[in-house]
């Protein structure tokens, strides 16, 4: 997926904090225009991969290029070419929408008249017009994660690392957000966007990195991804498998991966690419009392699952 | 310097929207010195320092003895201490229950005899003290010891005579002048023979001192504006309070930390230094304006003026800077914001105290006196205020105005050094 001009391209990131690892040779890159996610769950060093990238945080190894240009040889351009949308709200609260968005513009090294036109050109498209002189103590958070959002693209940035912007909106305040960050992605400008919600990693990105303890476990579209785990197709066995020992299912071992197990239920994938006909016939002659099996696609919660043992949604 | 202005200009408007915390700040500078000032009374504002004592004295004798003291209590040297009123018991009781009277002394039925009898079976004073006051009963206390004392020494040399002049003072019967005359004389004889005894100890004394006032040529408005107590309190207050409300500011960093703006301007700008020197100036303007309210309003609420103002604002300004220094340096130190806020009013408090906030560095023990208050910015400030007030001009106020704006300098050039290293191992700020 190399193309011949990456926007960004980090290659084998490493962080340490003490004696944790908190981000272990991630390597990953975006091309303009493309909407990237980072799938993991908190604490997979997803926030520390976007501090590494934007400078916040200098690596303990590995490379960042922003432009073709390595990050740390002028942070300077590399900085302008960015925006950044922090997890926190990152915002004064005490100033209006309008004030909050004019002065990161000026920050980012707009004049104050294109501080002035670019904000109202942002309030605009965020919907956020009638309200812009208002404080944002009196916004809700829908509006607040918009405003968060418009900050950082004030001086209209190349590429755009979004840290969980959606977190603790309501549904349609989010579908909002995202359908702006789209727009904003069909203009060119590049995504990083770090997020927990499968849903929302299925719908938007390109491609998606799944992250885990510091991690880049895998990587790709998401048909990629599914196909990786059960070759487009898992089977869902429900029965008694409590106190069954399944070491003796020696061609069960040998023909299916594991990639859920309850006391009631059985999520497994083919090895190989098989009919799904002779799949089913071999389970359904397992030595154990079933009740069902199904077939289904595999989602981006199984590859998880498949890569980490873990169900993001416990997370 | 536009990104500076920029920043300046976005905190003073925050302030602007939401100045509660440093109105907050210097009402209770101002309360504190108004609470401390009217315990002193209103005459501190002349400088005579306390107001008078309420002070009753109930008569269960109905003697000589009393009508001697409702003369003495009734002078005007006394009246300038003590504001004594003659009741009942009763009465005297209600008004210390209402706390009206700071005690009451009961001179105790029989007491003139028996003392004119040589004191040997006087029955004791009864003192009842206002458990609502301290300072004042405690002084009336020492004042009846005092008188006690005096008492006793005077029945235990002058026995014999306290019997003669009791019976001249208690002569009921007509009695002829010439008997009277030899009387008195015979009594006047007798205790200058006893006061002969002890002449050597009394009269020359080998140590003498003399107290003069100096004259200054300074007019009664400027002395009484040099010893008037709310400013000499107000320059330590002052000295704290600036500091406080520097802390209350440059605390900000730690909020800017915890909304997440600090990590968003260090993900456009990078460096901290251009911050934490905004944060800076912020400080300087945001404790300067609380100076000018403190030091204008105090003075014109507390009635006294001071006598070098351009020194006294030249200082103050210097030492808004060197605050500014200060809590930037321990806020760079503490690290996190609930840690940073602890440690910084425990050091500021622990400073202003040091530095003679409350008791003057003087009074302090030596190691401290001599050792660590003259190394403390906040001393060098409330020290030259105060000595400003007392020598006016001879003060060499700008070498210490500059002294604290080199130090404030120099703090905050290690404080920003010390945040841009926390951010890039990852703290919060």
């Amino acid at each position: 997926m190399k193309g011949a001009m990456a926007l960004l391209e980090v290659d084998g990131l490493h962080k340490r904090f003490g004696e944790t690892t908190a981000v272990d040779g991630v390597s990953f890159q975006i091309e303009p225009g493309e909407f990237y996610g980072l799938l993991g769950p908190n604490g997979a060093g997803k926030t520390t991969s976007i501090s590494l990238i934007c400078g916040l945080l200098k690596p303990d190894g590995g490379d960042i290029s922003v432009g073709g240009k390595a990050f740390w040889s002028d942070p300077k351009s590399a900085r302008q070419l960015m925006g950044v949308v922090p997890q926190d709200l990152a915002l004064y609260e005490e100033l209006t929408g309008r004030e909050n968005l004019e002065f990161w513009g000026k920050v980012a090294g707009l004049s104050p008249k294109d501080a002035k036109s670019r904000a109202t050109e942002l309030l605009e498209s965020l919907t956020l017009s009638d309200r812009a002189n208002d404080a944002v103590s009196k916004y809700s958070g829908g509006m607040k994660r918009r405003i968060n959002l418009g900050c950082a693209l004030m001086h209209r940035p190349k590429l755009l690392l979004l840290d969980e912007p959606t977190v603790g909106i309501d549904p349609q305040a989010r579908v909002n957000i995202l359908e702006f960050i789209r727009e904003r992605v069909n203009e060119g400008v590049g995504i990083l966007y770090t997020t927990h919600y499968l849903e929302e990693a299925e719908s938007l990105c390109d491609r998606i990195g799944i992250i885990d303890h510091g991690k880049l476990l895998a990587e790709g579209t998401l048909a990629d991804l599914r196909s990786q785990i059960g070759h487009d197709q898992l089977f869902v066995i429900e029965g008694a498998f409590k106190d069954v020992e399944r070491s003796g299912w020696s061609d069960f071992n040998d023909s299916f991966r594991v990639i859920q197990e309850t006391d009631t239920q059985l999520v497994v994938a083919a090895s190989e690419k098989r009919d799904p006909a002779d799949c089913l016939k071999q389970l359904l002659a397992l030595p154990v009392q079933l009740e069902n099996v199904t077939l289904k696609r595999p989602s981006l919660n199984d590859a998880f699952l498949a890569l980490t043992g873990r169900d993001l949604r416990e997370d | 310097m536009d990104l500076l202005r920029t920043l300046l200009a976005k905190d003073l408007k925050r302030v602007r929207r939401n100045p509660i915390p440093v109105l907050v700040q210097i009402g209770i500078a101002m309360l504190l010195v108004l609470v401390i000032g009217l315990t002193f009374g209103k005459q501190a504002r002349s400088g005579s320092g306390f107001a008078p004592i309420k002070l009753s004295i109930v008569d269960e004798d109905k003697s000589v003895f009393a009508e001697l003291l409702q003369n003495a209590v009734t002078s005007k040297e006394f009246a300038e201490y003590f504001d004594t009123q003659f009741l009942e018991r009763e009465e005297a009781v209600a008004l210390i229950n209402e706390n009206e009277l700071s005690a009451v002394v009961v001179i105790p039925e029989g007491f003139t005899d028996a003392f004119l009898d040589g004191g040997e079976n006087a029955p004791p004073f009864e003192l009842i003290k206002n458990p609502a006051q301290s300072l004042y009963p405690a002084i009336v206390e020492e004042g009846m010891n005092v008188l006690v004392t005096l008492l006793n020494a005077l029945a235990r040399n002058f026995g014999e005579g306290l019997r003669q002049w009791r019976s001249i003072l208690e002569a009921e019967e007509e009695t002829d002048f010439f008997s009277t005359v030899f009387l008195v004389s015979s009594a006047i004889q007798e205790a200058r023979e006893q006061l002969e005894g002890v002449r050597s100890y009394l009269s020359p004394p080998l140590v003498s001192f003399e107290s003069t006032t100096r004259d200054d040529g300074r007019n009664e408005e400027e002395e009484s504006a040099s010893f008037n107590v709310y400013a000499f309190l107000f320059a330590g207050m002052a000295g704290m309070f600036l500091l406080m409300i520097a802390n209350s500011a440059t605390s900000d960093i730690y909020r800017e930390a915890r909304f997440g703006t600090l990590k968003r301007f260090s993900a456009i700008h990078g460096k901290l230094h251009v911050l934490v020197v905004e944060k800076m100036l912020l400080v300087i303007v945001i404790t300067s304006i609380s100076a000018v309210v403190m030091f204008l309003g105090g003075s014109l609420a507390f009635g006294f003026s001071w006598l070098n103002p351009v020194a006294v604002a030249a200082l103050t300004a210097a030492y808004c800077v060197c605050g500014a220094g200060i809590t930037c340096f321990i806020a760079s130190l503490s690290g996190k914001e609930r840690r940073a806020d602890s440690i910084n009013t425990i050091v500021i408090m622990g400073l202003a105290i040091l530095s003679g906030t409350m008791v003057p560095v003087d009074q302090m023990p030596a190691l401290i006196r001599d050792l660590v208050s003259p190394n403390l910015p906040p001393a060098w400030f409330i020290g030259t205020v105060r000595e400003l007030q007392v020598a006016g001009e001879t003060v060499d106020w700008a070498g210490v105005a500059l002294r604290l704006v080199l130090t404030g300098l120099g703090l905050v050039a290690i404080s920003s050094f010390i945040f841009h290293r926390r951010m890039l191992k990852g703290a919060a700020a």
